[in-house]
């Protein structure tokens, strides 16, 4: 239940800090951070975002925050109480969706990747380009990037058991023809 | 004569089947031993798949010491995650208390800091950007929903309890600890060690306190994988920051 609305808020905070677009009003760096609290997101997706900008906030105009702030208040809105895992495919791939098209719109890729495990690792990158000093573009190579996964990683060693497995299955196998040979040459011998 | 001929075709017959037993049991003798080693072979795998199971870690742990930095370089410039001419993220920044700093952003999987605890034999751990699964692999991780270090704050890193922090645990309350990048050097004094639940997020969320949060696997002090961590909280008592000579 947890990892699914820390995979929503990621998402969403990911995205949010991916992409920022226009409204009425001129929207700021910490606008874009209260939208995403507001919206329901864990401190620590919070913080995900607050990094993300820390490094790539000069990237992004007011009208970039002002898009980012509308597109996350309504997703915030519309999935709001609601626990990422009670979603449907189609909800989820929405929520996915809406929040990579964020980033386009604003030179930031923003990839979700579905774990094993059932989380979602997010990475967002500015993909945009800078000028340098003398006045020629340059592309940049994409700034620091964030990525979002389980907030309580798995740091034990895996107890073998998928590279044990195919070995018992291999030796399960071998016993089964074993056996059936040894059944098989006695009753020749008989015989 | 037809007496003859039947006791001859009875001779060759004879002859013919002693002469398949012959093979029969030949080949009888050769194999069984074979059939027999490979069932005993199968019955001791599949009994003893559970125990290595278990025991694999400590495998994992005594047959990759040693490998040192060398690997730790090669593996920082194979960050997956960025392209190899990617320019330096360097910033000066205003801090929580005022004073602008230069900081140094990392990549995901870049090669981040280095923690170090004598006390404990923690010495020179790496600490790779983000806390994906291959990162962990290759040494402990910042998780990069906490601070960026050198910010006020919690800042945490994980690390597997049968690599990087298998001495972890071994940390005591009063130990200090450096967690040092290229850009700043920080000291901890450790305060606390807790257990809690891996859905339990308490630890890992951002404070307003300057803390460090190291956490590990907690299997009741064996190694593999669990659902409980260990957590050492440190208390941060002096800030460092190094001149940064290379800029954008």
């Amino acid at each position: 239940m947890k990892f699914t609305k820390v995979l929503a808020a990621s998402v969403v905070s990911t995205a949010v800090a991916a992409s920022m677009a226009v409204s009425a009003s001129a929207a700021t760096k910490d606008d874009a951070i209260n939208a995403a609290i507001q919206a329901g997101a864990p401190s620590e997706n919070v913080q995900q975002l607050r990094n993300f900008l820390e490094d790539n906030a000069a990237h992004y105009t007011a009208a970039d925050y002002d898009d980012f702030v509308n597109t996350v208040t309504q997703v915030g809105q519309k999935y709001r109480g609601r626990a990422f895992s009670s979603l449907t495919e189609a909800e989820q791939n929405d929520i996915v969706s809406t929040l990579v098209n964020l980033g386009s719109r604003h030179n930031t890729s923003v990839t979700c990747t579905k774990q094993t495990n059932g989380h979602y690792s997010v990475l967002a990158q500015w993909t945009g380009s800078t000028s340098s000093n003398g006045g020629t573009t340059s592309s940049a190579a994409g700034g620091a990037q964030t990525a979002g996964g389980k907030a309580v990683a798995d740091t034990g060693s895996v107890m073998a058991e998928e590279s044990t497995s195919g070995a018992v299955a291999f030796a399960g196998l071998a016993l089964v023809l074993a056996a059936a040979g040894v059944v098989v040459v006695t009753r020749k011998n008989r015989a | 004569m037809s007496r003859h001929s039947a006791r001859s075709a009875g001779h060759t017959r004879h002859h013919e089947h002693s002469s398949s037993n012959r093979v029969l049991r030949t080949f009888t003798f050769v194999l069984t031993p074979f059939l027999i080693s490979v069932i005993i072979c199968s019955i001791l795998v599949i009994a003893l798949a559970k125990p290595y199971g278990k025991i694999k870690p400590y495998f994992d742990m005594a047959f990759s010491a040693g490998q040192g930095n060398t690997i730790e370089e090669n593996v920082a410039s194979l960050n997956k995650y960025k392209d190899d001419d990617a320019p330096l993220q360097i910033k000066d920044i205003e801090m929580e208390d005022g004073e602008v700093h230069t900081m140094i952003y990392p990549y995901v999987g870049d090669l981040y800091a280095h923690i170090n605890c004598k006390n404990a034999g923690m010495n020179d751990i790496p600490v790779y950007s983000g806390t994906l699964d291959d990162i962990l692999a290759r040494g402990a991780a910042w998780y990069n929903g906490s601070v960026y270090i050198g910010h006020v704050g919690n800042v945490v890193i994980a690390g597997h309890n049968h690599t990087d922090f298998y001495h972890l645990p071994q940390c005591e309350v009063g130990d200090e600890v450096t967690l040092e990048t290229d850009y700043c050097k920080l000291t901890y004094i450790v305060r606390e060690k807790v257990v809690f639940q891996d859905t339990d997020l308490t630890y890992v969320r951002p404070t307003e306190d300057d803390i460090l949060t190291m956490y590990t696997c907690w299997n009741n002090g064996r190694l593999g994988m669990s659902d409980k961590r260990l957590a050492v909280i440190c208390d941060c008592v002096s800030r460092e920051w190094k001149e940064v000579k290379q800029k954008q």
